[in-house]
């Protein structure tokens, strides 16, 4: 059993962003704001004339954790394994794993860049790993 | 609202594991039970506000209840932030001269039948690929595919960036944790009405506890129950003719920005759970300061959403609730005793009904684990929704 993104009207261009290699987020014609999850209007002025833009990628761990109670059947033997939210350098946040990285070696606040995830044959997420100077 | 309305009565079943009974029969107890102790007919409530979780409905209750006529109602949706929500709604709809005499109430068979600490709620568990779909924080589609399934999951992100922020280290946390845990647990041993009131829990089991989400373990987290709860409130002026001890509403509301819905992960902060003056209008609502609240009933989905309510209320500074529950506590003799009853993690996980009860019998001082003279009663969920309750 494999959970998989189901996309909607709103988020499918994010879903083909992440199927074309980039990580796409709603930007703001007017005031400039870069946000996700995705909304019809831009949250901070409202105005409707909005473009998707590729994320530069880089980011920085928020916060992690390493789920050792599995609370859902799909992943009863995939335990422990670490979910971390991931600032991105415009601002929004995301979910992610910590790719290439032991999570011993996760930390809070550490540099991290985008990288993507085949979890299926056609099934793709986009995912973080630790920035190239980190790894060893 | 300032004491306009007031709760006339009070009523719960047993906390369990396994009821045995369906959520409808569970409800009615409570609320027949809650009418009996306002001294109130059932048909005289004309008004219902409920979770929009309950499975029980409004039209239920008015078949059952022998209602003429429900002038009003309403539901609150997104979970336990319906708190304090259903007790501003009556309270409002009273105010307002809409209804008289109103129920608010949750019954849940959440331990024997759907556990809110499993994902497959959300996300159907029925086939090769399983879908997480909407935006939702968490198991949507941004949180679903990479393992965020759960609250108790979204609260040790939560839990962990505060400690970062807080500049400790998680093995402080955890010792603060545990004081919260264990005092609890203390409370719930002498409140005959908790679940756990034959199991002490010290710290070297509580840290004995398995890792859940790292960085909380199994005691950091509410227990798993079947019951319901329920109040009736009513309008100040009944409320007086009806019983010597009414316990008055001095303000209650419901607050929600952008990201503050729960479970959130996209707040730009989250380490700060309220609005800006949104808890300095509770306050000035209720005309009274954080130093007046005799006794504090907090959310507490998990040890560490109810410790960090002591910032959001005032008692501690932004990151020092740690602090002040490892220096001063949460107990009897603290300046401000919190979760009376055992809370989430000890009496029952009622989904923050069993702590508007609580603020009542502490108010009326016939609480198992009173605190001599209480005369202001606090109860909130993390700033979502709040009400202080007074004598
Ligand atoms: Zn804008």
């Amino acid at each position: 059993m494999l959970i998989v993104p189901k996309a909607d009207a709103l988020t499918e261009p994010y879903w083909q962003g992440v199927k074309d290699g980039k990580l796409l987020l709603q930007n703001c014609r007017s005031c400039g704001l870069a946000w996700h999850p995705p909304t019809p209007i831009c949250p901070a002025c409202q105005a409707k004339n909005y473009e998707w833009r590729p994320a530069s990628g880089r980011g920085t761990v928020y916060s992690f954790t390493v789920v050792h109670h599995a609370a859902h059947v799909a992943v009863a033997r995939k335990v422990p394994y670490l979910v971390a939210l991931v600032t991105l350098e415009e601002g929004p946040r995301v979910v992610s794993n910590i790719l290439s990285c032991p999570a011993e070696r996760v930390q809070v606040g550490m540099p991290v860049t985008l990288t993507f995830q085949e979890i299926s044959p056609g099934v793709v997420l986009p995912q973080f790993e630790a920035a190239q100077n980190l790894r060893t | 609202m300032y004491r306009k309305t007031a709760v006339v009565g009070i009523g719960q079943t047993e906390f369990s594991r396994d009821s045995g009974r369906t959520e409808w029969e569970l409800a009615l107890e409570a609320i027949l039970a809650a009418a009996a102790d306002a001294g109130i007919e059932p048909s005289e409530i004309d008004g219902i506000v409920r979770y929009a979780y309950d499975n029980v409905t409004q039209a239920m209750l008015a078949r059952t209840l022998g209602s003429r006529d429900i002038r009003w109602y309403g539901e609150i949706p997104f979970g336990g932030i319906a708190q304090c929500g259903v007790v501003a709604q009556a309270s409002a709809a009273i105010a307002a001269g809409i209804a008289t005499t109103v129920v608010v109430y949750r019954s849940l068979n959440e331990r024997s039948g759907v556990r809110y600490g499993r994902a497959e709620r959300n996300i159907p568990s029925d086939g090769e690929f399983v879908h997480a779909a909407t935006d939702r924080s968490p198991a949507g589609q941004f949180s679903g595919p990479y393992g965020l399934h759960v609250p108790g999951q979204v609260m040790a992100l939560w839990a962990r960036r505060y400690a970062y922020e807080a500049g400790i280290t998680v093995e402080q946390l955890t010792e603060a944790l545990g004081a919260v845990a264990v005092q609890q647990r203390n409370y719930a041993n002498t409140n005959p009405a908790a679940m756990m009131r034959d199991r002490p829990l010290d710290r070297d089991a509580y840290l004995a506890g398995r890792m859940i989400s790292a960085p909380l373990r199994l005691y950091d987290y509410c227990l798993e129950s079947d019951g319901a709860a329920a109040m009736i409130i009513t309008s100040a002026e009944r409320a007086r003719a009806l019983r010597p001890d009414p316990v008055y509403v001095l303000a209650a509301q419901q607050s929600l920005y952008r990201h503050s819905e729960p479970i959130t992960v996209y707040a730009a902060d989250l380490t700060t759970f309220s609005g800006p003056g949104n808890i300095d209008k509770l306050y000035a609502d209720a005309r009274v300061r954080p130093q007046d609240i005799s006794v504090a009933e907090f959310y507490d989905a998990t040890s560490f959403a109810g410790m960090t309510c002591l910032e959001t209320y005032g008692f501690a500074g932004h990151l020092t609730a740690w602090k002040h529950v490892l220096d001063k506590g949460i107990g009897p003799d603290s300046p401000v005793p919190v979760n009376t009853h055992g809370g989430h993690l000890s009496e029952g996980y009622i989904h923050g009904l069993n702590h508007l009860t609580e603020a009542v019998r502490q108010l009326r001082g016939i609480a198992a684990n009173q605190v001599p003279g209480a005369e202001v009663a606090l109860v909130g969920c993390h700033g979502s929704s709040s009400a202080i309750f007074g004598r």
